[in-house]
């Protein structure tokens, strides 16, 4: 129907080879795109705030940690300790006088390096014993995090960040925090929607499905799972740091614990391993279903239901739940499957069926 | 070309399947309209070229197009005169039928033993348990050599023997079997082929065999199907088969005497039935 | 193409909430919003403390309102995760509320910049940074409760009047490892320099159910006195343990987390003689509990179960309602006309002037410089039913512990920009 493919013939292979070939994929990323420049304009300020904006920011840092888990085939358990290293070197650096487009360097340098370290461990284990190895970094983090002062701020725990100033100019409130998170996560979309057709991609691609098949065509496993866990890490880094810099505005070691570690996991699985727009899916299912689904049981606990204080706090954890699961047994492959059977759907339409 | 219905007449089919359609994830169709019988005790080959359906086609008997998001989404199959559709890849062992993955599938870290006791979970009598085994070694006595060696360890053509006895193990009435003559040396090929008749004469075990080696295949079978591009192209007694010019030519490599009008004719009819 | 539009509906379903407009504002209502953890961590304490704080409401709206204005609390969960109280928040203050209360320590630390940049009065009963008690620096940031230095140093100081004097005594404080459990390891340090005791500092992980490789180590100290401080599953766990290392049960001490249901979880009569920091009177005896049952409760317009009313930490709902109540009322003598928001209340809050709501609560001052209000408590004694307090209304070492907050304060001044 609106997925038309007739018609469409290559003369070259960039053309095959680029990111929408679809008429219509191209005018809804336009549209997509232009709908998030204008947000501001759009939204009230609490849904700018608080839905929009961490949205957009825990994509970015869902986005790194799909390329790792999606791209790469390496589990992570300890994301949130990456983002953490992120958030703390930025803030300090730029406590420290130091630019916050520097700052925003250093925090993905620090990740990186030591998500680097922890992530030598893949090089001997994989699959579960990978998982506890990651897991040890979320605790190791925690801790030097947690009883170093120097790093934590003290008694009081928390830090807060300075305003970030691009060139020199302080961007306050929501909305400046808006476009820094929305400028960074299009650079890191365009960066995992590419990572397919690079030699690295296909790389990680090759390692995840198996490693020593991948060797003996001379992908070196050692150089490209480093390169993964780096790049991933990287990410993970800027991510903590924009989460602290334009939506937290402190930074305390409660905001990187282990169940952070676990939503990032589940926003992958949930929205579809190695899927970009099942990652910007999954955030937001992840994130934003707990918040919306108890303003819901307010708003009808207020219109009259007789909903006792209790029921009224745990019914929206229970749909939660319920949600995720009824998502996952609709489709195992995440929520992005969802899309792309609609999408194969139509692409076939009028006719049921297309030749394999 | 051939009469389709292949089941002798009077006695009913042990398996018939009935113009099924598979499609996979929704809307890759894999299998447009297959119907074949297999007759009680009777050994037919299902051949055909690469992704001309064939496993699809076992695979929607056994059950296990689920995982691989397949379905089927017309027609039917039916054992001993029962539906199969709608029900579990263990029901359908239990009524009798088994199937043979191609590539062996064999339990790497157990012993051919332990792999052959792991198909007799829905087995309650334990003495029963040993004479089946003891059966299996008989019909296999290159495993009762290795009972002890992990499978793992085993050779391509020994794995290959394991998994079909281990498949014995369920006393089925039809053996469904997926290119058992995979990777193996044309002697190992022989070997089993012998040993299958062996079983399929003393336990008159019903034998479907999907085969890429139609040669050695037609040489075992009572019957044969053929199926090209998702549909069955042509059916009959084995010896029919094998002497169709067509069939000489494509997959026979008979290219001595070569009809080349006779190949064009049979290519645009193939193309006209898809 | 049906899981498609299930999943469309689900999404359609999600997003209802967001398009709902609040409820147009209705003149003449003051709204005070408790987000509150129903759900993860704080739940040993939420269910009361609020069920205690609306039934102190209800009792000011069903006689009349403050000059006929009423009061409407709105209820939430944040289940303690930072990212849902900052939506709690932003959604309470565009629905109007000029006070929130979240009750988390995670929560309020980091709702503390929004509520400064916002002009929203954060309350941080028993939670929060102590040094926000410098109303200087924080200046809509208010504890109104006395802060865990406070408790300590009260305890303390109880303990040196029961021995006399405290030189060569041995004390543990045994805690939990987070920033809420170190918080006052300064103050021990500065309190053992003082009263010249050998302290020894024992953190256990967080929560606390697995404690029994820390006491092995207390028990080899032979402690004099062992303060625990934790909170929710910690700290029954803590005084079984301190039992069954050989302490005894009336040298066991701890602040205000201690209440009828972790007695009920180490033996009533096990637990006799255990002493914690009070902030209010105990059970249901006070004038004001009295009222709220025969007013509300037994009206049928209570918020929660009868038997739950009077136990600590419902009291301690009560006095947080009360002082935030009372604050409304100084902010409508100051300002009659409004307009009714934040800052307006702020100005109520900061003129509460020794308040102490018929003796269940020690006279509390609140000025713009103390947001603390005195730092006064009970010591109370475990008598195998219910809690005893030992002592009147006190408070010890101020001095000390307010050149603390003032570093702090100083500190987050300089750096916190």
């Amino acid at each position: 129907m609106f997925y038309r493919q007739a018609g469409i013939r290559y003369t070259s292979y960039p053309a095959e080879r680029q990111l929408w070939p679809l008429g219509i994929e191209r005018v809804l990323m336009g549209l997509i795109l232009a709908l998030a420049l204008i947000a501001p304009a759009l939204l009230s300020p609490l849904l700018l705030s608080s839905y929009l904006l961490p949205w957009v920011i825990w994509s970015i840092a869902a986005l790194g940690l799909n390329l790792l888990m999606g791209g790469a085939g390496q589990i992570h358990l300890g994301y949130a300790a990456v983002m953490a290293i992120g958030a703390y070197s930025a803030t300090h650096a730029a406590r420290a006088g130091l630019p916050f487009e520097l700052s925003l360097l250093v925090a993905g340098l620090a990740s990186a390096v030591i998500g680097v370290i922890f992530g030598a461990a893949a090089l001997r284990i994989r699959g579960l014993y990978l998982a506890i190895a990651t897991l040890a970094m979320q605790y190791i983090v925690d801790f030097a995090i947690g009883h170093i002062p120097a790093i934590s701020g003290g008694t009081q725990a928390t830090v807060a960040t300075p305003t970030p100033r691009i060139l020199g100019i302080p961007v306050e409130g929501p909305v400046g925090g808006y476009y820094i998170a929305l400028v960074v996560c299009i650079v890191v979309t365009l960066f995992m929607l590419n990572l397919r057709r690079t030699s690295f991609g296909r790389a990680l691609a090759a390692i995840r499905e198996k490693d020593y098949a991948a060797e003996i065509l001379g992908i070196s496993a050692f150089r490209y799972k480093l390169m993964a866990f780096w790049t991933s890490s990287f990410i993970g880094g800027v991510a903590g740091a924009i989460l602290v810099f334009c939506y937290y505005r402190s930074v305390s070691p409660e905001q990187f614990h282990l169940e952070t570690s676990v939503q990032l996991v589940a926003m992958v699985i949930v929205g579809g391993l190695g899927s970009v727009l099942g990652t910007f899916l999954g955030a937001a299912l992840i994130l934003l279903a707990p918040l919306a689904l108890s303003a819901l049981v307010a708003s009808l606990a207020s219109s009259g239901l007789p909903i006792g204080s209790d029921l009224r706090a745990h019914l929206p954890l229970v749909l939660y739940g319920a949600l995720i699961v009824g998502f996952l047994i609709a489709e195992p492959l995440g929520l992005a499957k969802l899309y792309d059977n609609a999408r194969k759907y139509l692409l076939v339409w009028p006719f049921r069926h297309a030749r394999s | 070309m051939g009469d389709i219905s292949t089941a002798a007449a009077g006695s009913p089919p042990i398996l018939s399947v009935n113009n099924i359609e598979v499609v996979y994830d929704n809307v890759f169709l894999a299998v447009k309209g297959v119907s074949l019988d297999v007759a009680e005790g009777g050994v037919v080959a299902l051949l055909g070229a690469n992704g001309a359906g064939k496993s699809t086609t076992l695979k929607a008997i056994s059950g296990l197009l689920k995982p691989e998001r397949g379905a089927v989404t017309r027609g039917d199959i039916a054992f001993r005169g029962e539906s199969l559709l709608g029900l579990d890849p263990p029901d359908r062992v239990r009524l009798g039928l088994v199937h043979v993955l191609e590539g062996r599938r064999v339990f790497e870290h157990l012993t051919p033993r332990e792999n052959l006791i792991a198909a007799t979970s829905m087995h309650r009598d334990r003495r029963g348990v040993k004479d089946l085994i003891d059966r299996t070694f008989t019909w296999f006595p290159r495993l009762a050599e290795r009972a002890k060696a992990k499978a793992g360890y085993l050779s391509g053509g020994e794995q290959q023997m394991l998994a079909i006895g281990r498949a014995l193990m369920t006393e089925p009435k039809l053996l469904m079997l997926d290119e058992p003559s995979l990777g193996l040396s044309p002697l190992l090929v022989d070997e089993i082929f012998d040993i299958l008749r062996k079983v399929n004469a003393e336990a008159g075990v019903a034998v479907l065999l999907v085969e890429q080696n139609a040669a050695a295949a037609l040489d075992f079978v009572d019957q044969a199907y053929l199926v090209d591009n998702g549909r069955v192209v042509m059916g009959g007694a084995a010896a029919t088969v094998k002497a169709n010019p067509d069939v000489q030519a494509a997959y026979l490599g008979g290219g001595h005497q070569v009809d080349y009008a006779a190949v064009k004719h049979y290519r645009q009819r193939r193309r006209w039935l898809s | 193409m049906l899981t498609t539009i299930r999943a469309a509906a689900c999404a359609a379903l999600a997003a209802l909430p967001l398009l709902a407009q609040p409820v147009m504002a209705q003149d003449k209502v003051l709204k005070f919003a408790t987000p509150q953890d129903f759900t993860v961590v704080y739940t040993f304490v939420t269910a009361e403390y609020n069920q205690g704080y609306r039934d102190y409401i209800t009792l000011i709206n069903e006689r009349g309102g403050l000059g006929g204005i009423k009061i409407d609390v709105l209820v939430s969960d944040h289940g303690n995760a930072i990212q849902r109280g900052m939506e709690a928040f932003e959604r309470s203050t565009r629905d109007g509320a000029i006070l929130v209360d979240p009750l988390s320590t995670p929560v309020s630390r980091a709702l503390v910049t929004r509520a400064l940049q916002d002009k929203v009065n954060l309350i941080t009963t028993m939670s929060g940074r102590s040094d926000a008690a410098d109303g200087t620096v924080f200046p809509y940031v208010l504890p109104m409760s006395p802060s865990y230095w406070s408790q300590v140093a009260r305890m303390v100081d109880y303990i040196r009047q029961e021995e006399k004097d405290l030189k060569g005594k041995k004390l543990a404080y045994v805690y939990i490892d987070t920033p809420f459990g170190r918080e006052s390891l300064p103050l021990w340090e500065a309190l053992a320099k003082k009263d010249g005791f050998e302290l020894q500092t024992y953190p256990y992980a967080p929560p606390g159910n697995e404690q029994s490789a820390v006491w092995t180590q207390v028990r080899r100290f032979r402690p004099d006195w062992v303060f625990i401080g934790g909170g929710g599953v910690g700290q029954p766990v803590s005084i079984k343990e301190a039992i069954r290392n050989g302490i005894r049960v009336d040298r066991i001490a701890s602040w205000v987390w201690l209440s009828e249901s972790d007695m009920d979880v180490v033996g009533r009569a096990e637990a006799k003689g255990v002493l914690k920091f009070a902030v209010t009177e105990q059970g249901a005896d006070s004038k004001v509990i009295k009222d709220i049952i025969a007013e509300v409760v037994d009206k049928g317009k209570g918020a929660g179960p009868k038997d739950k009313v009077g136990t600590s930490y419902y009291n301690v709902g009560v006095m947080a309602a009360a002082l935030a109540a009372e604050g409304a009322r100084k902010a409508l003598e100051k300002n009659p006309t409004g307009p009714f928001t934040g800052e307006w209340l702020n100005a109520g809050l900061t003129s509460i002037s020794k308040f102490d709501l018929g003796g269940f609560l020690p006279p509390i001052t609140i000025t713009p410089e103390d947001h603390q209000g005195g730092g006064q408590g009970k010591v109370a004694r475990w008598d195998g039913v219910k809690w005893v307090a030992v002592t009147g209304w006190g408070a010890a070492n101020q001095d000390i512990i307010w050149e603390m907050i003032r570093k702090q304060a100083a500190e987050f001044k300089a750096t916190g920009k």
